[in-house]
């Protein structure tokens, strides 16, 4: 207890902190456009995503469908210096389902020590923690980020984040949390990590760990690491052992480069999970994903009745290996969008994608599709 | 607001140009390329149950869903990739003390997983072993088509015309819930047509028993669980209600793997028509029968059609070193059904470019599962075997082509 007050004070007195204008995660939830403010207190916003998509698979039409994605309504308020509340709900599928994505309480006790709590964004990937429609530049998220990632992933917890400074123009920033974690929806028909998502009361009375530190050595870059792991099914009951305690860990690496109207993006994740030995063979124990972005803006202010506007062109690879130890299991997809942004907040985007997927058996498939989505905050 | 026109209109263009662009939107597979198609003309209720049957065949089930409490895989398409013929990873086991099926000990079949909280089968020591890879799906609706007569006709029990094939139907009894206006059903013996020793006399009974013990799924037709004789016969871990599935979906399987349409020989070849006249000469069909005609049907593509299987669907003695030396139904440890020889050639499409033969998948060329051919079959075996190198090559083109 000595050496963790002794270390705290020690992170609280040490080193002046920096007059940083950089927001704790570009594009993360307080670095939203926030529309209205009632008073000196509370803000709200929101964004909405609605989509036509016309896919097919082998040569027949496996979508063709108008989607209103989504319409998440978030909410701000700065209580005192120190203090700060933020909320995001979300409806989907029209409204047939609806969600506390995010309600989080900070309280900074200095800029390197914020205490958070509440339902909070796993910090697992940087996509997790800026997934909001207006702000990609393609339609669809990557591959990595909803099938081994589960974005969007939150869960109930606490824990602390912070930044250091180690020179001027450099900056570490970690999140490090105890939370419900997955549960055994892991594995409803195969490994899926985001089957065992949603779980408001701990299904198995031990915490997880999600965590994340990320350094950016100049203001234009960054890179990090983040994982999530914890025990994922119920082992006890009223005491007595009913099964054998299985852990799920996900590992991940995330980074961004922007140079001028350019930027690179890109994430990797890995998942290891403990699986019945029953089902050994049947589930995949280790899952991999990439993806890799490239960005450009351009044509700005091409119309003058829209002196903000710009075009952004993008191109995404993203590749899940589902088993990594299969041959096959597997989708390869290849991504190429263009966009338009009449003012920054509102996009307008055309996809075409194309998917080279492999099942268990190594039968390749293919699938194509066109996708034009609008999303805009408000 | 001139310049957005300019600019939509191509973009617009673009657009309707991906759209109209088939290679862009993947194209479908060329006809008669895979086992997955449904025979034409189905009427749209048959169609209707075709398509609900091809979900069901992919689906697998989960814990919640009733899968186990033992169970060898959780679904149709886990053990049939792209409907057709399994590899050694997925092949069944059953096992037997001699000629007894050992009920009491778990058999005949071993289901070797179980869900979490539930014990799987272990081999018992000293049990019989027998490995049954899994076959196609395809075409059997076609094999179902074909009256007994056609097939009996080829039946030479006691080999009297002594050409040493001496193939005999399997007599098998029909479960109860297999009602007797279904092919196979009724009371009495009825002969087998499903199965690697022609065990099975219907398709419902095929279907509904592995839903029951390949993935311990119950249903209407096999309403109660199978438990594991090894574990004190106690049903643990599945708390899912009994039935698990109903009728309907059992039947609307059987429509699918009933019309789901073999796919046709390829190109023949200079090459491939030599090999048709050696496998004729090496009395290959002698067994391998080539064709075999269905009776009448209400749906047409079954309706009085040359099913080109090339298989008598009849027992035959396949030596001691294929043997498993255990019995099935009426067929003895020595015996097996002649396999149908037909999609052999897409099947390493559906395998990751390999292939498996013989009923346990030992053999991964055609080359080796002819030689491995004994009993009945050594004279055709051995009529190969004296073929010249290319005169062998070319059977094997022929066999390929199917």
């Amino acid at each position: 207890m000595k050496i963790a007050t002794a270390a705290l004070l020690l992170l609280v007195a040490t080193a002046a902190s920096a007059d940083d204008e950089r927001p704790f995660v570009p594009g993360g939830i307080y670095d939203k456009p926030f529309i209205l403010q009632v008073g000196e207190g509370a803000k709200f916003g929101g964004y909405a995503d609605a989509q036509y998509r016309y896919e097919r698979a082998d040569g027949f039409v496996s979508e063709q469908s108008f989607i209103l994605e989504r319409i998440n309504l978030f909410a701000f308020a700065a209580l005192s210096e120190r203090v700060r509340l933020a909320a995001e709900l979300e409806f989907e599928d029209g409204g047939e389902e609806v969600k506390i994505e995010l309600a989080i309480v900070d309280f900074e006790i200095h800029q390197r020590l914020t205490f958070r709590a509440g339902i909070l964004l796993s910090p697992l990937g940087r996509f997790n923690l800026t997934h909001d429609s207006p702000a990609q530049y393609l339609v669809d998220r990557p591959l990595v980020s909803t099938r081994l990632i589960p974005t969007t992933f939150s869960e109930p917890g606490m824990g602390f984040l912070g930044a250091f400074y180690p020179t001027t123009n450099s900056r570490v920033t970690y999140e490090a949390y105890l939370v419900n974690g997955l549960d055994d929806g892991i594995l409803s028909d195969r490994t899926f990590i985001p089957g065992g998502k949603s779980n408001f009361e701990d299904n198995n009375n031990h915490p997880s760990f999600v965590g994340r530190l990320e350094v950016s050595p100049f203001p234009s870059g960054e890179i990090a690491v983040s994982a999530h792991t914890g025990p994922y099914n119920e082992w006890e009951e009223e005491g007595v052992k009913i099964d054998e305690r299985r852990d799920v860990t996900i590992v991940t690496i995330d980074g961004e480069y922007r140079f001028r109207s350019l930027a690179f993006l890109g994430e990797y994740a890995r998942d290891f999970v403990d699986i019945p030995e029953g089902f050994v063979g049947l589930f995949a124990e280790k899952q991999q994903g990439i993806y890799l972005e490239g960005r450009v803006d351009f044509l700005r202010g091409l119309f003058k009745e829209m002196p903000n506007s710009f075009f952004a062109g993008a191109v995404r690879y993203d590749y899940v290996d589902f088993d990594t130890d299969r041959e096959g299991d597997d989708h390869t997809r290849l991504t190429l969008g263009l966009g338009f942004r009449p003012v920054p907040a509102t996009v307008f985007k055309l996809d075409y994608h194309y998917n080279w997927l492999n099942d268990r058996f190594n039968i390749a498939g293919r699938e194509a599709g066109v996708v034009f989505g609008v999303a805009t905050y408000f | 607001m001139r310049n957005l026109v300019r600019y939509a209109a191509p973009l617009a263009m673009v657009w309707l140009t991906l759209v109209g662009c088939d290679t862009l939107f993947t194209e479908q597979p060329p006809a008669g390329e895979d086992f997955e198609s449904p025979l034409d003309g189905l009427d749209p209720e048959t169609a209707r149950m075709f398509a609900k049957g091809d979900e069901n065949f992919e689906h697998v089930f989960s814990v919640d869903e009733g899968v186990g409490p033992i169970f060898n895989n959780m679904s149709c398409g886990g053990c049939h990739p792209g409907d057709g013929r399994g590899t050694p990873n997925e092949a069944l086991v059953r096992f037997s003390m001699g000629t007894d099926l050992v009920p009491e000990l778990g058999g005949p079949q071993l289901q070797d997983r179980a869900i979490p909280g539930s014990q799987p089968e272990t081999l018992p020591p000293g049990a019989d072993r027998s490995l049954r890879l899994p076959p196609p799906v395809f075409g059997v609706g076609f094999i179902e088509a074909i009256p007994v007569t056609t097939i009996l006709a080829n039946a030479d029990e006691t080999d009297t015309d002594l050409d040493s094939i001496s193939g005999r139907p399997n007599w098998v009894t029909a479960p109860d819930f297999v009602p007797p206006t279904e092919v196979g059903g009724g009371p009495g013996l009825q002969l087998g047509r499903f199965g690697r020793k022609a065990n099975v006399s219907s398709l419902i009974q095929q279907v509904s028993e592995a839903y029951h013990q390949d993935m311990g799924v119950t249903s209407d037709f096999l309403p109660t669980e199978n438990e594991n004789p090894q574990a004190g016969g106690v049903a643990v871990g599945d708390d899912v209600a009994d039935p698990e599935i109903p009728a309907l979906t059992v039947l609307e399987t059987v429509v699918y793997v009933r019309f789901l349409s073999p796919p046709a020989q390829g190109e023949r070849t200079d090459q491939v028509k030599r090999g048709e006249q050696l496998f004729e000469a090496a009395a290959c069909a002698s067994c391998h029968v080539p064709s075999m005609k269905t009776g009448p049907h209400a749906i047409a593509a079954l309706n009085q059609v040359d099913v080109p299987l090339y298989s008598d669907l009849l027992l035959h003695d396949m030596g001691p070193g294929l043997a498993d030396n255990r019995p099935d139904g009426s067929a003895d440890g020595y015996e097996w059904k002649t396999a149908p020889l037909w999609g052999t050639r897409i099947i390493e499409d559906f395998l990751n470019g390999q292939v498996f033969f013989l009923h346990d998948g030992r053999a991964t060329s055609i080359r080796e599962a002819i030689q491995m051919h004994g009993g009945e079959a050594q004279p055709s075996r051995d009529n190969f075997m004296n073929l010249s190198p290319q005169e062998q090559d070319d059977l094997i083109a022929f066999i390929e082509s199917l």
